[in-house]
């Protein structure tokens, strides 16, 4: 009876926060097909909040997943789409794929956590594979951006590291829950490596962070996270040492005017956009967002923030926010430790990634090139982050089913049952 | 549409956009907060949840007193330290002495950290590293540093078949108004392990009668201990300094004897 109820209380609060993305969604895919009367707006304000409705009744009762967690992951990933379609169509559809896609591998993610009963053999074979994967770049990679960590398979472009921090988060989940310390080191020093010589930092970064975040979560150990954090910003003054773009991105990040036509100009153009959006922003479909360099991947929330003001892109961070908070408290209610640390993992890249990108956008730390998970355009990125979500949902299923074990257990040890 | 009308409904809309916005958060802030409200109230309406059983403890140098219990999750790390999952306060454990968990069906596997010993029904589990796997099942007794504990497992956990215990079940699980075992941690009765003391404080009996360990309450008053018949088949053993010896003696972490370390 307590599970019915509960599950009747779920509805209802996914049924009040999907009808607000529903209606949202509706309304501005409407506003755009208002602008030129292009079917496919039309098309998208019917069938954008028809698959929100549908998934998120669907899908966590078919597939156990957590609906808050999925309603908010759609929002975002919504919210991609549509500012892409208000910029440029082609990346929106191109993202509809690849959402459709994403959503796929996130179901057998979540099946992943849940039937896999033991890593330790599959961790071993990830670690040569990871780095291999990740070595790859090196040897066969295109420079993009100052960064050589991309590679080519015919047409199709594939980013290494964004699939790599899938399998770096389930080794070091496992073997942090063991409480085995050389092979997750070794891999993670191993990783890092290979980031430096691709001069990816911003990945690299974010690496570091997460590798961090959970041995302090597994250890508990102050003064060995402490040490690791004064090597992370030891290693940070040597890479702007070694690296001529790492000074550059610097340079600029202290004052973007001194080179405003050339290596300045994105950031520049990126502070012009949140400044012109102001409070409540430029009107949907107006403004001129196409302005910034890669505004669909890296300066996405620049867009945001010019077309539906900045009190709508806190709200945005808030989202981003809610998702962190319940990663962690899906992390603490995990049954086994394994299970936690993968879940704070997960939660801790999302929440460094959005920093990263978010702080670069607004000035707040020197620029890297990382993407807005969710939002932003690309589909390696788009997957990936889809997959970090199937992992927290794949935890948070666990522990739904753990927890009605538990009470059916404790409804056992009643006395009046044992008397 | 011409340009400027488009300008207007867009400019307007922006007001709708952030309403919704703010709606969005308001209701997803809301739904973590009856969240957390409802799994809290939950996990203390329920008491056990997560749980496997309890330990209590039997004997110890340390804070512990006889007869207290503490809820065994899944698994954790025991250790001297306050982040550990079972906290045992005792200057012979180390601050992260050894991890547990449950392995279904095969019982609760410890595992020992560098340098720290702990034995399982007195056999010894140094590492983990050297393949010793003694399961600790219902009724097994497990020594970390001085502190002797008891494991008593919930019902319908599986963890393995249930441990004969050296002295008669009945008595230590016999609450004090009922013959059916229950479990102190989760009724949060208190009642002695052991069994009641008679009525007629004429008569007195000890616990130790019954095969309770020495620092049982009142185990260091010799007047109680002065030739008193532990049982007919098997004497006190003084020359230990212990008047009953049931195997149990505190050790440090490294697996020694108090009572070596003095001589």
């Amino acid at each position: 009876m307590r599970n019915r109820n509960e599950r009747s209380d779920n509805r209802k609060q996914t049924d009040k926060l999907s009808g607000v993305i529903q209606v949202f969604f509706f309304s501005a895919f409407l506003l755009l097909f208002l602008k030129n009367f292009a079917w496919q707006g039309l098309a998208l304000a019917v069938g954008v909040p028809l698959v929100i409705r549908i998934g998120t009744s669907v899908l966590p009762e078919k597939f156990h997943m957590d609906p808050l967690l999925l309603s908010l992951t759609n929002f975002l990933c919504g919210l991609g789409v549509l500012t892409l379609y208000a910029t440029n169509p082609a990346y929106a559809y191109l993202q509809m794929v690849y959402y459709g896609i994403g959503l796929i591998a996130m179901i057998i993610f979540i099946y992943l956590v849940r039937l896999i009963k033991s890593w330790g053999f599959l961790s071993a074979l990830m670690i040569p594979a990871s780095l291999a994967l990740l070595a790859l770049p090196l040897v066969i990679g295109q420079e993009t951006y100052g960064a050589k960590n991309w590679f080519y398979i015919g047409s199709l472009s594939v980013q290494p590291s964004e699939i790599v921090k899938l399998s770096m988060l389930l080794i070091l989940a496992h073997y942090m829950s063991r409480h085995r310390m050389l092979p997750w080191l070794i891999f993670s020093v191993g990783c890092l490596g290979f980031l430096m010589l691709q001069k990816d930092l911003g990945t690299a970064l974010m690496y570091y962070g997460t590798a961090l975040m959970m041995y302090y979560a597994s250890s508990s150990n102050i003064v060995l996270t402490a040490v690791g954090l004064g090597g992370g910003a030891g290693a940070a003054v040597l890479g702007y040492h070694m690296f001529a773009h790492v000074k550059k991105r610097v340079a600029i990040w202290q004052n973007p005017w001194s080179d405003f036509d050339g290596s300045g100009y994105q950031i520049i153009q990126s502070l012009m956009a949140l400044a012109s959006g102001g409070l409540l922003g430029v009107g949907l479909g107006l403004g001129y967002p196409t302005v910034i360099p890669v505004y669909h991947t890296d300066f996405i929330f620049s867009v945001i923030c010019e077309q539906f003001g900045l009190l709508f892109g806190l709200c945005v961070l808030a989202v981003y926010v809610a998702i962190v908070w319940r990663g962690a408290t899906i992390a603490m209610a995990a049954r086994y430790s394994f299970h936690g640390l993968l879940a704070m993992g997960c939660t801790a890249l999302i929440a460094l990634q959005t920093f990263t990108i978010i702080g670069g956008v607004i000035k707040l730390i020197p620029l890297t090139g990382v993407t807005m998970p969710f939002v932003s355009y690309g589909g390696t990125s788009l997957v990936s982050s889809l997959c970090l979500m199937g992992m927290l949902q794949g935890v948070a299923s666990l522990n739904a089913t753990n927890l009605e074990d538990d009470i059916e257990l404790a409804r056992l040890r009643r006395p009046e049952v044992l008397l | 549409m011409p340009e400027n009308v488009y300008e207007v409904i867009s400019l307007g809309a922006r007001y709708w956009f952030i309403l919704l916005g703010v709606l969005l958060v308001l209701r997803t802030f809301r739904w973590l907060r009856r969240d957390r409200k409802a799994t809290h109230d939950q996990v203390h309406s329920t008491s056990g949840i997560g749980m496997i059983g309890e330990l209590s403890v039997i004997s110890s140098d340390g804070d512990l007193q006889y007869g207290m219990t503490m809820p065994v999750p899944y698994e954790g790390v025991m250790g001297s330290v306050r982040t550990c999952d079972l906290v045992i306060p005792d200057a012979d454990v180390a601050p992260q002495h050894c991890d547990f968990s449950l392995i279904p069906g095969k019982g609760v596997v410890l595992r020992p950290r560098r340098h720290c010993i702990v034995y399982v029904n007195n056999r010894e589990i140094a590492s983990a590293r050297k393949g010793t796997q003694l399961p600790l099942h219902h009724n097994s007794q497990l020594q970390i540093g001085s502190t002797i504990l008891q494991l008593r497992v919930f019902p319908g956990i599986d963890a393995g078949p249930a441990e004969e215990l050296p002295y008669p079940q009945w008595l230590m699980q016999q609450p004090p108004n009922g013959n059916q075992p229950t479990f102190q941690w989760y009724t949060g009765e208190q009642y002695p392990l052991y069994g009641q003391p008679p009525a007629d404080p004429q008569q007195p009996v000890y616990p130790q009668q019954y095969g309770a360990p020495p620092h049982y309450p009142d185990a260091d008053n010799e007047d109680i201990w002065a030739g008193y018949p532990f049982t007919a088949e098997q004497p006190p053993q003084q020359d230990n300094g212990y008047p009953f010896d049931n195997g149990y003696l505190p050790r440090n972490r490294r697996g020694r004897r108090h009572d070596d370390a003095q001589s």
